[in-house]
């Protein structure tokens, strides 16, 4: 009997079928799949991130691992997914810099206290960047302008976003008042910025690498404890006289209360992973920056950053 | 050039090509079934392409726009239901024919036409976007304010003949929009205190409640009423003679005023089968029209196909949706971190050449699709709707929950799926919800930038740009207004005159 | 008053207390922080009264202007008078107890409820084809997702005994 319902499935049986190859995962390993929380959409830079972490890991934890997407609310959702999760290490959750920041923002109660820290894989500092064709060839430039009074524009990815928070926080280490312009997300800012909209962005490095390498853009410094490998022409604002680091994090966390050999267990193999040639090559040719913490110093750290969000001059401890 | 290279290599893989043929295949399919439109289709599908690469992805969405659009005309043809909103021009001239026993010769001409608007679509669409491209750059947010007002202001014009319900409907869209935190401080608006909504209610959940489930709620309240029509004989599934000569200029005139309707953001096919519809009609002069002419259909079909094309343009080029199908492109793009509008073309060069490639196979490829199928649609389209129509419902839940694997998203879908049987109830046009829901957040972050910057003057508004998108919204609300009311008025009275005989 | 009438002055007095609910919320937003930003309250108190202004025409509307014969359907609704509302109702109510009912018993029994449900209310009386749907379709469904797809569907005992 032909009905259309099951004509219909039937073409998306044959998308599955196309689809095959791709199709893995699922099966249960020696100590079961392990649920791979990620807080963003499918695609974005977490999300590839943390679907190369945890191929890597099937073969060094010898388990399989499903990511799943749960995002929503800037992270917030996926985050409080994670730490409500069964601690016994059945499901890891990404985190990043954002788990810092919500609470903070009045936009969850979800706080770094309620994960433990498994391993941080990645860190990005901010890179003040502006047209190569502007007024501004310096940091001291654009703080001088602003300090002048002449209304220097900085383009950011959103209100609330950690580069907003990076422009802000420069500003006020420099006593110095600029306007911050959200747009939604990475790309419009850098448009503005290129088409002279904006002065400046204070997105990520690799974010403005394409139109840094075009000679269109110019990054006057980067946020970082250290110039970029990507950027070396770029002093760190440090170099530069301004005691300010700020960049976007990401790492691995398991709920609060996970027993101490779980922790320890998963860290060495999701280390592993995060060191396997096959992860690293992924994280330098898509720009990522590697920077690696252990479970324990990961904990301290994320504790630092949600300290810092919630002062005023904090976040200064990259 | 090197663009075009690179896309054409991206586009020459394997799986970009095996989604184009899988999309049209599938949207031929869905596109067939009554009330499955375009937008569901691809909305439904999209969570399918989180896990492909961003080319086959957009290729399968792409195939399966293409693929629906094209389909929608078989039910339109056969059933006097069209299966897409675009498709409802093609009722006019296509239904006759099949009562008249020429079904086959009309289910070929939407095909030939389809192929034939689409390529000419793309063919402008290739030699036009990158100059918009070009100019996109000097695009800031004063621009982009003035754009996004353009393509609301246009829900006036897609509104013909219900001007305030239209336009009730488009505000509710802004309305919904207006949940989560605000776009430029971040605080937290109309969210009910909680967290899942304080990053918006997500689009896509809206969409496939307003399009999927809120059409299987219409078909099944209306199921029992509904009678099995008579069938007359299908006929031959030639062209007929001197179909070049026939058929030629109406469809190639009808191409072009399709791709250029597309190109005003916010109007689709349905406003361009319409427009192009009635202007070839008026051409004409023949008296045979709405009556089984079949330039009638060649023209409504050609001028929906070029439209695709032609709604592209902003979206690859400003990142702007051109209808609510590219509405949803956009989301299968930034879903990969990368964001349409100009930095896309050179960010992602095989993906905006390598699309504009794939449209044009993939209109290549419906043809021996859609010639595969033609004789199939008239024994298909009698199957029993009882089965189908909780299917559809369960796929609409489904892709909502698949979206971000969270059941708010299902609940919204059902809630949005209530409102859009509302609407639908109350003769209330479901489009301008859909572009007042993109557009409303566009437009104040915009609003908002410009007034930042500039530091709270006005200046902005009399820069070039802004004043010629004022004048372009002048002309686009005369012209469409104009225009519409004219296609409108004229098929309105023969579809009257047709009423009568059609129901008994 | 036809169906259409009624769900017009329905929806027509929605958007009105939609209105004034948007309003009254929307004066406790603060204001703007930088300069020339007209702050979080200037859309929703625009929109406010564009709403009340649009409820309004809709409401009076047959009162002020002589009906227009009705268009064509643009939208490729249906064309028929409208059916019943209560299989709209009954079929809302079987989408949201069946997907609650997804989170404990899994997706394929929940999703046969669903088509059950549908497929009666939908006028569907042959058992036989009722039963095929109802044993076909959620499995195919969910092994799509699971393993084409990579998305997990809500699981049960059902689909732990199917894994």
């Amino acid at each position: 009997m032909h009905v259309r319902g099951p004509a219909l499935a039937a073409s998306f049986v044959l998308l599955a079928a196309a689809c095959g190859p791709a199709a893995d995962g699922g099966g249960t390993g020696p100590g079961g799949p392990i649920e791979i929380i990620v807080p963003y959409a499918a695609g974005g830079g977490t999300d590839q991130t943390a679907r190369q972490l945890a191929a890597a890991a099937e073969d060094t934890c010898g388990v399989s691992t499903v990511v799943s997407n749960q995002e929503g609310a800037g992270g917030a959702i996926g985050f409080r997914t994670a730490a409500d999760a069964p601690p016994d290490g059945s499901t890891v959750g990404v985190v990043s810099v954002e788990l810092a920041m919500l609470a903070h923002q009045g936009v969850t109660d979800v706080t770094p206290d309620d994960v433990s820290g498994l391993l941080q894989y990645n860190f990005d500092p901010s890179a003040l960047t502006v047209s190569s064709d502007g007024p501004y060839s310096s940091v001291d430039e654009v703080i001088g302008a602003a300090r002048d009074g002449d209304g220097v524009i900085v383009g950011t990815s959103g209100a609330g976003s950690v580069w907003e928070f990076a422009a802000e926080g420069m500003a006020a280490e420099e006593g110095v008042e600029m306007t911050y312009a959200p747009f939604e997300g990475a790309a419009p800012a850098i448009t503005a910025v290129l088409g002279g909209q904006v002065d400046a962005v204070t997105v990520s490095g690799a974010e403005v690498l394409p139109q840094v390498e075009s000679g269109e853009l110019t990054s006057l410094a980067v946020m970082g404890e250290e110039r970029l490998d990507i950027l070396p022409e770029a002093p760190t604002l440090r170099e530069e006289g301004i005691d300010w680091v700020l960049g976007t994090w990401r790492g691995l966390a398991l709920p609060e209360g996970t027993p101490q050999e779980t922790v320890d267990e998963l860290e060495s193999c999701f280390s592993e992973a995060a060191r396997s040639e096959q992860f690293t090559d992924f994280m330098d040719t898509g720009g990522f920056g590697v920077e690696y913490r252990g479970a324990q110093e990961f904990d301290t750290f994320m504790a630092e950053e949600f300290a810092a969000f919630g002062g005023d001059g904090g976040g200064d401890d990259g | 050039m090197s663009g075009w290279l690179v896309g054409l290599d991206a586009v020459l893989s394997p799986d970009a090509i095996l989604m184009i043929v899988l999309g049209v295949g599938t949207g031929i399919v869905v596109g067939a079934l009554p009330g499955l439109t375009a937008t569901m289709a691809v909305a439904l599908l999209l969570p399918v392409t989180f896990t492909l690469d961003p080319l086959p992805g957009m290729m399968l969405l792409v195939g399966v726009y293409g693929g629906t659009l094209y389909a929608g005309s078989i039910p339109a043809i056969l059933l006097r239901a069209p299966g897409t909103p675009s498709a409802a021009a093609t009722v006019i001239d296509g239904y006759p024919m099949t009562r008249q026993g020429k079904a086959g010769q009309a289910l070929s001409i939407s095909l030939v036409a389809s192929v034939v608007g689409g390529l000419t679509g793309t063919v402008l669409l290739a030699l036009f976007a990158p100059q918009l491209a070009g100019v996109a750059l000097t695009f800031g947010p004063p621009e982009y304010f003035m754009v996004s007002v353009l393509a609301l202001a246009v829900i006036a014009s897609i509104s013909a003949g219900k001007l305030s319900k239209g336009l009730v409907s488009g505000f509710l869209g802004v309305a919904i929009g207006l949940v989560g935190m605000d776009p430029i401080e971040g605080f937290p608006r109309f969210t009910f205190g909680t967290t899942e909504l304080s990053a918006g209610i997500p689009f896509i959940a809206v969409l496939i409640g307003l399009f999927g489930v809120s059409e299987a709620l219409t078909q099944i309240a209306g199921n029992r009423r509904r009678r099995g029509a008579e069938r007359p004989p299908v006929g031959s599934f030639s062209l007929g003679r001197g179909w070049l000569r026939r058929l030629g200029p109406a469809t190639g005139g009808s191409s072009l005023m399709g791709f250029l309707i597309g190109l005003l953001p916010g109007t689709g096919g349905d406003v361009a089968s319409y427009f192009a519809y009635n202007e070839t009609r008026r051409w004409s002069r023949k008296g045979s029209f709405g009556k089984g002419e079949p330039a009638g259909v060649a023209s409504a079909e050609s001028a929906n196909s070029a439209s695709t094309s032609g709604s592209m343009a902003p979206t690859l080029v400003l990142g702007i949706p051109g209808d609510s199908v590219t509405a949803i492109l956009i989301g299968a793009i930034t879903v990969h971190g990368l964001q349409p509008g100009p930095q896309l073309f050179e960010g992602a060069p095989d993906l905006v050449y390598g699309t504009m490639i794939g449209l044009v196979l993939m209109n290549l490829a419906m043809l021996p699709i859609g010639l595969l199928g033609i004789r199939l649609w008239p024994r298909l389209t009698a199957a029993p709707t009882t089965v189908l129509w909780p299917t559809v419902v369960l796929l609409s839940l489904v892709g909502a929950f698949a979206l971000r694997l969270n059941l708010v998203d299902v609940a919204i879908a059902l809630a949005a799926g209530a409102l859009g049987f509302v609407l639908t109830r109350g003769g209330y046009p479901l489009a301008p919800m859909v572009i007042g829901l993109i557009l409303g957040p566009m437009a104040e972050s915009n609003l908002r930038l410009s007034l930042i910057i500039s530091g709270g003057s006005l200046d902005w508004l009399a820069r070039p740009i802004p004043i010629a998108v004022m004048a372009v919204i002048v002309a686009a609300i005369v012209l469409t207004k104009l225009s519409t009311r004219r296609a409108m008025a004229t098929p309105a009275g023969t579809a009257a005159e047709e009423t009568p005989k059609d129901r008994d | 008053m036809t169906a259409e009438r009624r769900s017009d002055l329905g929806i027509a007095g929605a958007t009105l207390a939609l209105a004034a609910a948007i309003a009254a919320t929307a004066l406790t937003f603060p204001a703007g922080q930088q300069d020339g930003d007209p702050g979080a309250a200037l859309l929703p108190l625009l929109l406010a009264a564009v709403l009340a202004v649009l409820g309004a025409t809709r409401v009076l509307a047959p009162l002020v202007v002589r009906s227009a014969p009705p268009p064509p359907e643009a939208d490729g609704g249906p064309e028929e008078e409208p059916g019943p509302v209560l299989p709209v109702l009954g079929m809302l109510a079987v989408g949201a107890v069946s997907v609650w009912a997804m989170s404990w018993v899994g997706f394929v029994l929940g999703a046969a409820l669903l088509l059950v449900g549908g497929a009666l209310l939908s006028g569907e009386r042959r058992w036989s084809r009722i039963a095929l749907l109802a044993v076909l379709v959620p499995p195919v469904v969910y092994a799509l997702f699971m393993w084409a797809f990579e998305l997990r569907l809500p699981t049960g005992p059902l689909e732990a005994v199917l894994l």
